[in-house]
């Protein structure tokens, strides 16, 4: 799982919920919800674990712009268990998805 | 099924619900709900009416989708596609969007509306898929996702708090970080 990109984790989840062989236009609709939901999820998760200190350095590299791979650099240096964090977070949403 | 409930007297007012203006209103009410700027604002609702126009894909059925909007004499319909069947949606209120498709796909509470009794009966002869449990698992990620955000909130023991938590979720959730 760790390894897999997200995208990779929301094709496995919508095969394994019978879905990947719908029409290819409602396919990469439902694929983009997934992801979409997936990434606030991992968002939600992340924030609940900074304290204001952190949340305030992070807002203040949102607000000057950094690149997206540097933030998430920084929610992995900063949150703690951050594999376990994510790792987690998905075969959370997984059980969600699938029960 | 109260937005069918309520169909009369919901367009008795006259609602425009265009995508544009409904997204007009949308940025009004999260402009007004979170006391953020025009920018924030925009972002807000951009979300807000992205994430109500995919439910509605998942809550109608997988092999229908959204072709569009056209004005009406009760407001504006909502033309859902499938293949080359084309199904019409009256005067739908994108806020309501939801309600309405639960009623669609939840097969039970079918309101009596011949269109939309045609457009459920026909999902369920030509959608070889489970719409409607697909549907379940999308309300139970959100279900989570809302709680979670409400602890998150909880644990603001200010209302400043709970808008920069919230201020800061909206720019992570603009960005595509993982």
């Amino acid at each position: 799982m760790a390894n897999q990109t997200l995208e990779e984790y929301v094709d496995d989840l919508l095969d394994e919920r019978g879905l990947s062989l719908v029409d290819e236009a409602v396919l990469v609709e439902l694929r983009a919800d997934l992801l979409s939901r997936i990434q606030e999820r991992l968002h939600a998760e992340m924030v609940a674990l900074l304290n204001d200190d952190a949340r305030e350095e992070l807002e203040d590299l949102l607000d000057i712009g950094t690149a997206p791979h540097a933030i998430r650099d920084w929610l992995a240096q900063h949150v703690s268990n951050f594999s376990d964090v994510y790792v987690q977070t998905l075969a959370d949403f997984r059980t969600s998805y699938l029960k | 099924m109260v937005f069918f409930a309520n169909r009369e007297q919901t367009f008795s007012h006259g609602n425009d619900v265009s995508g544009e203006t409904s997204f007009s209103r949308l940025e009004q009410y999260a402009k007004s709900r979170r006391g953020a700027d025009t920018d924030d604002a925009a972002r807000a609702a951009q979300a807000m009416y992205k994430r109500r126009h995919n439910e509605m894909l998942h809550l109608v059925g997988e092999d229908w989708r959204i072709a569009g909007t056209v004005p009406g004499d009760d407001g504006h319909s909502v033309i859902l596609e499938s293949g080359a069947t084309y199904k019409t949606l009256p005067a739908l209120d994108v806020m309501r969007m939801e309600s309405a498709a639960s009623a669609l796909s939840g097969g039970e509470h079918l309101p009596n509306d011949p269109e939309v009794v045609s457009l459920g009966v026909k999902r369920k002869h030509r959608v070889p898929l489970d719409g409607h449990a697909v549907s379940r698992s999308v309300e139970r990620i959100d279900r989570g996702y809302d709680r979670r955000i409400e602890g998150l909130m909880d644990g603001e023991s200010t209302e400043r708090g709970r808008f920069r938590v919230e201020h800061l979720l909206a720019k992570l959730n603009a960005l595509r970080i993982f």
